[in-house]
């Protein structure tokens, strides 16, 4: 990739090659040779090449050394006819010779594997990568500790980052594990060691770029596909999937053509993409638990109800009028009491002990937009239940029906009814107890007051 | 069978043993090579310098300063014994060879 100038007589480009690929380096250098560009130096990540007269017998060498005798080591060089170009991170050395028999620099096989094999490995980018994939891991077992599971969206999200950082560390792995096989096999036949050519390197990074590619537009889909709503986290991910799309896109086309400029292009997207991966990690982090619902569902009780039935769609009046007729003085905002009861300040505070000869009704309603989190909020409540043995019916969360899914039980008798009715994000749980004559207040009202559409 | 660490030594490793039983500089080591080996083997710069490495570390050399400008190195009581142990090792080599080859030529 071309960054860009620094001046007319100067180009720089990213160094862009693994330890394993010292021969695609020299093959590399020695192209750039012919095509009139001379390695200057290496500065961070960055090749810099100036122009420079084109000599035909001029001879690169890329080799590892990562002993404490650098300057001694640069010095014998020197004296065998090499001239360093420059370094990268301290540890790889490129040099080049007019002398036809100028010794190599390493001469033997297993010594120079050695070195790379361990190299190769703890490279720093790696290192970093290898970093931030196990927080990223961490951090997901941690939130499956809490609840998290293969229903929940997030679950796959935490899996698509997970995934994209671990691309390149996992090929260059993968890469690096073939390279080490093909060597000792090599080594055992008393062969030289082959390193991968300028040729193999661009077909892996075109298979990296491509592979890279569809992982990223499988993910685009998936997250389209799945049951996202309309959350803030999923439009983050949408971005971040589509600005690693467009870094894959560019990775890909400039494989094809070196000399077009793509660098600032993507340089803008890469800051973008740190950008939004700060962003979205820092969100995931910060997540609410899914043991509390309190950043990403809202909990309307008894007592503090802000809406009325009409913000529900409901005509007030009518659901109204239909409760006096049922002995239940008010809807939507209170406890109902029977007209028996009269405890001062009944109407506004819910019975503080059960009283079999009271018919009375509560209930609550609970908003949130996560489909997952709406399930287990009706979970988490008829745990509540589970000793009167209730049993479990369909719930049918679509956005235009009521439902209703109820429990009941025996229990001396007695019928207990605990109510959930769904409207789009909407949960409605009512927890009526009916008196022993069995009159079942909840279906009565239920049907009365919610008609399916 | 699989060996340990400087329990035998390479050919090159050798030579650089060899070498180094006078105080040499980095440039000089590789010279006295070929020239202990009439030109056979040829040590670059980067394979003696990850070699002398692994010595000091071995304890097998220790570096000395003859001059400011670049270090020396020259081999240690515990190199020479492991000089001496490869050479026996050698030795022992071409003794046990010798009648079978008496015969082969």
């Amino acid at each position: 990739m071309i960054f860009g100038k620094k001046n007319k007589d100067e180009v720089k480009e990213v160094f862009n090659f693994n330890y394993t690929d010292l021969s695609a380096i020299e093959e590399y250098l020695t192209l750039k040779e012919k095509e009139g560009l001379r390695l200057k130096e290496i500065d961070g990540e960055k090749m810099i090449f100036k122009k420079a007269e084109p000599r035909e017998n001029i001879r690169y060498c890329a080799e590892i050394y990562v002993g404490s005798s650098g300057d001694d080591f640069l010095y014998s060089c020197q004296q065998e006819g090499w001239t360093h170009c420059g370094t990268y991170r301290g540890e790889l050395y490129i040099f080049r010779t007019l002398q036809r028999d100028a010794t190599d620099i390493m001469t033997d096989e297993e010594l120079k594997m050695k070195t790379i094999r361990k190299r190769a490995l703890l490279r720093p980018g790696n290192i970093s990568c290898f970093i931030l994939i196990f927080l990223r891991i961490f951090r997901f077992i941690m939130d499956v500790d809490m609840g998290l599971n293969e229903s929940d969206i997030e679950y796959w999200l935490w899996w698509i980052v997970i995934g994209i950082f671990a691309f390149s560390p996992i090929f260059i792995l993968t890469d690096y594990f073939f390279w080490l096989m093909r060597a000792k096999g090599a080594l055992r036949q008393g062969e030289k060691v082959k390193y991968l050519s300028l040729k193999g390197v661009k077909a892996r990074r075109l298979t990296e770029a491509i592979a890279f590619l569809v992982f990223c537009f499988a993910s685009l889909a998936f997250v389209c596909i799945a049951d996202v709503g309309q959350c803030e986290d999923y439009g983050v991910t949408y971005w971040l999937i589509i600005a690693f799309i467009g870094l894959a896109i560019f990775s890909l086309l400039s494989q094809f053509k070196t000399k077009t400029v793509y660098g600032k292009a993507v340089k803008i997207l890469t800051l973008i993409l740190v950008i939004e991966g700060v962003l979205f990690g820092t969100y995931m982090s910060v997540k609410v638990s899914r043991q509390h619902f309190e950043s990403t569902a809202k909990i309307y009780n008894t007592i503090n109800i802000p809406f009325s039935l009409s913000d529900l769609g409901y005509d007030e009046k009518d659901c109204t009028d239909k409760c006096m007729a049922h002995n239940i003085t008010r809807f939507a905002q209170h406890y109902f009491y029977s007209s028996d009861y009269e405890a001062e300040g009944a109407e506004n505070a819910p019975p503080e002990e059960y009283d079999e000869n009271n018919e009375y009704m509560s209930y609550e309603v609970f908003v949130s937009d996560y489909p997952h989190i709406r399930e287990k909020y009706i979970n988490e409540k008829l745990k509540t239940y589970e000793k009167y043995g209730y049993e479990i019916k369909a719930l049918d969360s679509s956005e235009t029906l009521w439902d209703i899914c109820y429990r009941e039980t025996d229990e001396e008798g007695e019928d207990r009814w605990a109510g959930f009715a769904v409207k789009g994000n909407t949960i409605f749980f009512t927890d009526i107890m009916v008196d022993t004559k069995g009159e079942n207040l909840f279906e009565t009202a239920y049907e009365k007051l919610f008609e399916k559409e | 069978m699989p060996r340990k660490s400087m329990q035998t030594l390479s050919e090159p490793m050798y030579y650089v043993l060899l070498a180094l039983t006078k105080e040499l500089y980095g440039t000089e080591i590789m010279s006295e090579v070929r020239h202990l080996s009439h030109d056979r083997i040829k040590i670059g710069p980067g394979t003696l310098y990850t070699m002398l490495d692994k010595f000091l570390t071995a304890g097998l050399i220790k570096r000395t300063n003859k001059s400011l400008a670049t270090k020396s190195y020259i081999i240690t009581l515990e190199g020479k014994r492991a000089l001496k142990e490869e050479y026996a090792r050698l030795s022992t080599l071409i003794l046990d060879g010798e009648k079978i080859m008496e015969v082969l030529i």
